[in-house]
Protein backbone atom coordinates (compact mmCIF):
# COMPACT_ATOMS: atom_id res chain seq x y z
CA UNK A 1 0.00 0.00 0.00
CA UNK A 2 1.32 3.44 -0.95
CA UNK A 3 1.68 5.97 1.89
CA UNK A 4 0.17 9.46 1.37
CA UNK A 5 3.60 11.20 1.20
CA UNK A 6 4.82 8.59 -1.24
CA UNK A 7 1.65 9.09 -3.27
CA UNK A 8 2.26 12.84 -3.53
CA UNK A 9 5.82 12.20 -4.71
CA UNK A 10 4.52 9.78 -7.34
CA UNK A 11 1.95 12.30 -8.59
CA UNK A 12 4.59 15.04 -8.81
CA UNK A 13 6.93 12.77 -10.72
CA UNK A 14 4.15 11.83 -13.18
CA UNK A 15 3.39 15.50 -13.76
CA UNK A 16 7.12 16.00 -14.17
CA UNK A 17 7.12 13.54 -17.06
CA UNK A 18 7.79 10.11 -15.52
CA UNK A 19 4.87 8.39 -17.18
CA UNK A 20 5.84 4.88 -16.06
CA UNK A 21 5.17 5.87 -12.42
CA UNK A 22 1.48 5.99 -13.28
CA UNK A 23 1.38 2.20 -13.25
CA UNK A 24 1.84 2.34 -9.47
CA UNK A 25 -1.33 4.37 -9.08
CA UNK A 26 -3.25 2.08 -11.42
CA UNK A 27 -2.20 -0.99 -9.44
CA UNK A 28 -3.09 0.68 -6.16
CA UNK A 29 -6.55 1.93 -7.11
CA UNK A 30 -7.88 -0.25 -9.95
CA UNK A 31 -9.85 -2.66 -7.76
CA UNK A 32 -11.27 0.19 -5.67
CA UNK A 33 -12.41 1.94 -8.87
CA UNK A 34 -13.85 -1.30 -10.25
CA UNK A 35 -15.80 -1.94 -7.05
CA UNK A 36 -17.22 1.57 -7.00
CA UNK A 37 -18.11 1.19 -10.67
CA UNK A 38 -19.94 -2.06 -9.95
CA UNK A 39 -21.84 -0.52 -7.04
CA UNK A 40 -22.94 2.41 -9.22
CA UNK A 41 -23.48 0.80 -12.58
CA UNK A 42 -23.98 -2.92 -11.84
CA UNK A 43 -24.10 -5.00 -15.01
CA UNK A 44 -24.95 -2.02 -17.16
CA UNK A 45 -21.35 -1.12 -17.94
CA UNK A 46 -18.20 -3.14 -18.54
CA UNK A 47 -16.26 -2.65 -15.31
CA UNK A 48 -12.85 -3.20 -16.97
CA UNK A 49 -13.54 -0.66 -19.69
CA UNK A 50 -14.82 1.92 -17.24
CA UNK A 51 -11.82 1.39 -14.94
CA UNK A 52 -9.48 1.88 -17.88
CA UNK A 53 -11.29 5.02 -18.94
CA UNK A 54 -11.16 6.39 -15.39
CA UNK A 55 -7.37 6.02 -15.29
CA UNK A 56 -6.90 7.64 -18.69
CA UNK A 57 -9.05 10.56 -17.45
CA UNK A 58 -7.02 10.62 -14.24
CA UNK A 59 -3.79 10.86 -16.19
CA UNK A 60 -5.12 13.76 -18.25
CA UNK A 61 -6.53 15.55 -15.19
CA UNK A 62 -3.59 14.93 -12.87
CA UNK A 63 -2.06 18.41 -13.36
CA UNK A 64 -5.31 19.83 -11.97
CA UNK A 65 -4.87 17.89 -8.71
CA UNK A 66 -4.00 20.47 -6.05
CA UNK A 67 -2.85 18.19 -3.23
CA UNK A 68 -5.51 19.77 -0.98
CA UNK A 69 -7.64 16.64 -0.77
CA UNK A 70 -6.76 12.97 -0.86
CA UNK A 71 -5.90 11.48 -4.23
CA UNK A 72 -8.57 8.84 -3.59
CA UNK A 73 -11.22 11.60 -3.40
CA UNK A 74 -10.03 12.91 -6.77
CA UNK A 75 -10.18 9.39 -8.25
CA UNK A 76 -13.69 8.78 -6.85
CA UNK A 77 -14.82 12.08 -8.37
CA UNK A 78 -13.49 11.12 -11.80
CA UNK A 79 -15.09 7.66 -11.51
CA UNK A 80 -18.49 9.13 -10.69
CA UNK A 81 -18.27 11.57 -13.59
CA UNK A 82 -17.16 8.94 -16.09
CA UNK A 83 -19.98 6.57 -15.07
CA UNK A 84 -22.51 9.39 -15.10
CA UNK A 85 -21.56 10.29 -18.69
CA UNK A 86 -21.77 6.65 -19.81
CA UNK A 87 -25.08 6.00 -18.06
CA UNK A 88 -26.72 9.10 -19.46
CA UNK A 89 -26.49 7.57 -22.90
CA UNK A 90 -28.87 4.82 -21.83
CA UNK A 91 -31.04 4.62 -18.75
CA UNK A 92 -29.80 5.36 -15.25
CA UNK A 93 -31.43 2.22 -13.83
CA UNK A 94 -29.06 -0.67 -13.23
CA UNK A 95 -29.14 -4.27 -12.01
CA UNK A 96 -26.67 -6.49 -10.19
CA UNK A 97 -25.64 -10.15 -10.29
CA UNK A 98 -26.56 -12.31 -7.30
CA UNK A 99 -24.08 -11.56 -4.58
CA UNK A 100 -21.21 -13.98 -4.03
CA UNK A 101 -21.51 -16.36 -1.12
CA UNK A 102 -18.74 -14.95 1.12
CA UNK A 103 -20.75 -11.77 1.48
CA UNK A 104 -23.96 -13.43 2.61
CA UNK A 105 -25.59 -11.65 5.52
CA UNK A 106 -25.09 -13.12 8.95
CA UNK A 107 -27.94 -14.48 11.08
CA UNK A 108 -28.44 -16.81 13.98
CA UNK A 109 -30.15 -19.56 11.96
CA UNK A 110 -29.88 -20.70 8.34
CA UNK A 111 -33.53 -19.78 7.75
CA UNK A 112 -33.01 -16.27 9.03
CA UNK A 113 -29.89 -15.94 6.92
CA UNK A 114 -31.87 -16.90 3.81
CA UNK A 115 -34.61 -14.39 4.65
CA UNK A 116 -32.05 -11.62 5.14
CA UNK A 117 -30.31 -12.57 1.93
CA UNK A 118 -33.57 -12.30 0.06
CA UNK A 119 -34.22 -8.96 1.67
CA UNK A 120 -30.77 -7.71 0.72
CA UNK A 121 -31.30 -8.83 -2.85
CA UNK A 122 -34.57 -6.92 -2.94
CA UNK A 123 -32.80 -3.92 -1.46
CA UNK A 124 -30.10 -4.13 -4.13
CA UNK A 125 -32.76 -4.23 -6.84
CA UNK A 126 -34.27 -1.12 -5.28
CA UNK A 127 -30.86 0.58 -5.19
CA UNK A 128 -30.55 -0.09 -8.91
CA UNK A 129 -33.80 1.75 -9.46
CA UNK A 130 -32.68 4.92 -7.69
CA UNK A 131 -31.70 8.01 -9.64
CA UNK A 132 -27.95 8.14 -10.28
CA UNK A 133 -27.27 11.04 -7.89
CA UNK A 134 -29.21 9.37 -5.06
CA UNK A 135 -27.51 6.04 -5.70
CA UNK A 136 -24.09 7.68 -5.68
CA UNK A 137 -24.81 9.43 -2.38
CA UNK A 138 -26.15 6.31 -0.69
CA UNK A 139 -23.25 4.18 -1.97
CA UNK A 140 -20.65 6.64 -0.67
CA UNK A 141 -22.62 6.86 2.59
CA UNK A 142 -21.96 3.16 3.18
CA UNK A 143 -18.18 3.66 2.88
CA UNK A 144 -16.92 3.45 6.45
CA UNK A 145 -14.35 6.20 6.16
CA UNK A 146 -16.63 8.66 4.40
CA UNK A 147 -18.24 11.62 6.16
CA UNK A 148 -21.02 13.77 4.69
CA UNK A 149 -18.47 16.43 3.82
CA UNK A 150 -16.31 13.83 2.04
CA UNK A 151 -19.34 12.81 0.00
CA UNK A 152 -20.02 16.48 -0.80
CA UNK A 153 -16.40 16.87 -1.84
CA UNK A 154 -16.49 13.83 -4.12
CA UNK A 155 -19.84 14.71 -5.65
CA UNK A 156 -18.99 18.42 -5.83
CA UNK A 157 -22.26 19.44 -4.24
CA UNK A 158 -23.17 21.23 -1.01
CA UNK A 159 -23.47 19.48 2.34
CA UNK A 160 -27.20 20.16 2.47
CA UNK A 161 -27.63 18.64 -0.98
CA UNK A 162 -25.87 15.46 0.24
CA UNK A 163 -28.17 15.29 3.26
CA UNK A 164 -31.19 15.72 1.03
CA UNK A 165 -29.97 13.11 -1.49
CA UNK A 166 -29.39 10.52 1.25
CA UNK A 167 -32.72 11.29 2.88
CA UNK A 168 -34.56 10.94 -0.43
CA UNK A 169 -32.64 7.79 -1.33
CA UNK A 170 -33.63 6.13 1.95
CA UNK A 171 -37.22 7.26 1.55
CA UNK A 172 -37.39 5.88 -1.99
CA UNK A 173 -35.73 2.62 -0.92
CA UNK A 174 -38.31 2.20 1.82
CA UNK A 175 -41.09 2.83 -0.70
CA UNK A 176 -39.60 0.39 -3.22
CA UNK A 177 -39.16 -2.24 -0.51
CA UNK A 178 -42.84 -1.97 0.36
CA UNK A 179 -43.88 -2.66 -3.23
CA UNK A 180 -44.75 -6.28 -4.01
CA UNK A 181 -41.86 -8.16 -5.71
CA UNK A 182 -43.70 -8.58 -9.00
CA UNK A 183 -44.27 -4.85 -9.36
CA UNK A 184 -41.48 -3.72 -11.66
CA UNK A 185 -40.79 -0.13 -12.63
CA UNK B 1 -35.35 6.57 14.84
CA UNK B 2 -35.39 3.07 16.33
CA UNK B 3 -36.64 1.75 13.00
CA UNK B 4 -34.12 3.82 11.07
CA UNK B 5 -30.98 2.09 12.40
CA UNK B 6 -31.71 -1.48 11.28
CA UNK B 7 -32.74 -0.18 7.87
CA UNK B 8 -29.49 1.79 7.66
CA UNK B 9 -27.56 -1.35 8.55
CA UNK B 10 -29.44 -3.34 5.92
CA UNK B 11 -28.59 -0.75 3.28
CA UNK B 12 -24.96 -0.73 4.41
CA UNK B 13 -24.68 -4.53 4.33
CA UNK B 14 -26.48 -4.83 1.00
CA UNK B 15 -24.24 -2.25 -0.68
CA UNK B 16 -21.02 -3.43 0.93
CA UNK B 17 -21.68 -6.92 -0.41
CA UNK B 18 -21.70 -5.47 -3.93
CA UNK B 19 -18.21 -5.92 -5.25
CA UNK B 20 -16.90 -6.36 -8.74
CA UNK B 21 -17.30 -10.11 -9.34
CA UNK B 22 -13.82 -10.48 -10.83
CA UNK B 23 -10.32 -9.20 -10.16
CA UNK B 24 -9.49 -6.28 -12.39
CA UNK B 25 -6.08 -5.74 -13.95
CA UNK B 26 -6.03 -2.98 -16.50
CA UNK B 27 -2.49 -1.72 -15.84
CA UNK B 28 -1.05 -2.81 -19.20
CA UNK B 29 -4.01 -1.54 -21.17
CA UNK B 30 -3.94 1.81 -19.39
CA UNK B 31 -0.20 2.22 -19.91
CA UNK B 32 -0.63 1.39 -23.61
CA UNK B 33 -3.39 3.99 -23.93
CA UNK B 34 -1.11 6.56 -22.35
CA UNK B 35 1.52 6.08 -25.06
CA UNK B 36 -0.37 8.41 -27.37
CA UNK B 37 -1.17 10.88 -24.63
CA UNK B 38 1.05 13.54 -23.21
CA UNK B 39 0.36 15.18 -19.90
CA UNK B 40 -0.56 18.81 -20.25
CA UNK B 41 0.06 21.24 -17.46
CA UNK B 42 -2.95 23.55 -17.75
CA UNK B 43 -2.26 27.09 -18.84
CA UNK B 44 -3.74 29.89 -16.87
CA UNK B 45 -7.24 30.01 -18.23
CA UNK B 46 -8.68 33.29 -19.42
CA UNK B 47 -11.89 33.94 -17.61
CA UNK B 48 -14.01 35.41 -20.39
CA UNK B 49 -16.97 35.95 -18.08
CA UNK B 50 -14.94 38.19 -15.77
CA UNK B 51 -13.52 40.11 -18.70
CA UNK B 52 -17.02 40.67 -20.11
CA UNK B 53 -18.28 41.92 -16.73
CA UNK B 54 -15.28 44.29 -16.36
CA UNK B 55 -15.78 45.62 -19.90
CA UNK B 56 -19.48 46.20 -19.27
CA UNK B 57 -18.66 48.01 -16.01
CA UNK B 58 -16.11 50.23 -17.80
CA UNK B 59 -18.66 51.06 -20.50
CA UNK B 60 -21.29 51.98 -17.92
CA UNK B 61 -18.81 54.21 -16.07
CA UNK B 62 -17.71 55.90 -19.31
CA UNK B 63 -21.30 56.54 -20.35
CA UNK B 64 -22.08 57.87 -16.89
CA UNK B 65 -19.16 60.28 -17.03
CA UNK B 66 -20.19 61.52 -20.48
CA UNK B 67 -23.78 61.98 -19.41
CA UNK B 68 -22.73 63.91 -16.31
CA UNK B 69 -20.46 66.15 -18.40
CA UNK B 70 -23.28 66.75 -20.83
CA UNK B 71 -25.58 67.87 -18.04
CA UNK B 72 -23.10 70.05 -16.21
CA UNK B 73 -21.12 71.50 -19.11
CA UNK B 74 -21.19 75.29 -19.34
CA UNK B 75 -21.97 76.10 -22.95
CA UNK B 76 -21.28 79.82 -22.41
CA UNK B 77 -17.66 79.07 -21.94
CA UNK B 78 -15.06 81.54 -23.22
CA UNK B 79 -13.99 79.26 -26.03
CA UNK B 80 -17.51 79.03 -27.44
CA UNK B 81 -18.07 82.75 -26.96
CA UNK B 82 -14.94 83.74 -28.82
CA UNK B 83 -15.77 81.30 -31.59
CA UNK B 84 -19.27 82.75 -31.91
CA UNK B 85 -17.85 86.31 -31.95
CA UNK B 86 -15.44 85.36 -34.68
CA UNK B 87 -18.22 83.83 -36.76
CA UNK B 88 -20.37 86.94 -36.25
CA UNK B 89 -17.54 89.17 -37.33
CA UNK B 90 -16.97 87.03 -40.41
CA UNK B 91 -20.66 87.25 -41.26
CA UNK B 92 -20.62 91.07 -40.96
CA UNK B 93 -17.55 91.21 -43.11
CA UNK B 94 -19.27 89.21 -45.85
CA UNK B 95 -22.30 91.50 -45.71
CA UNK B 96 -20.11 94.61 -46.01
CA UNK B 97 -18.24 93.09 -48.93
CA UNK B 98 -21.51 92.21 -50.61
CA UNK B 99 -22.85 95.75 -50.10
CA UNK B 100 -19.68 97.28 -51.52
CA UNK B 101 -19.93 94.99 -54.52
CA UNK B 102 -23.57 95.92 -55.14
CA UNK B 103 -22.69 99.61 -54.98
CA UNK B 104 -19.84 99.06 -57.34
CA UNK B 105 -21.99 97.45 -59.98
CA UNK B 106 -24.95 99.80 -59.39
CA UNK B 107 -27.39 97.39 -57.88
CA UNK B 108 -27.72 99.21 -54.55
CA UNK B 109 -30.81 101.09 -55.82
CA UNK B 110 -32.75 97.86 -55.60
CA UNK B 111 -32.57 97.98 -51.86
CA UNK B 112 -33.12 101.73 -51.37
CA UNK B 113 -36.60 102.96 -50.44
Amino acid sequence: MIQPEQEQAIVRSIIGGQKEQFALLVKEYQQIVANLCYKLAGNKLDTDEVTQQVFVELYISLPRFRFESKLSTFIYRITINVISKLLTKSSHYVSYDSVILENRPSGPTEEERIIREEQHNKLRKAIGKLKYEQRTAIVLYTYDNFSYSDIADVMQVSLSKVESLIFRAKKNLRKLMEEPSGNKR
Amino acid sequence: MTEQKPFDNDIREAIQALECPHKVDVTDNVMKSLDNLSIMVPKRRINTKRIAIAAAACLIVALGVQFTLLLTHDFNSTAVNSMMAELYEQKNQYYTEAENYEQAIGLDYLWSD
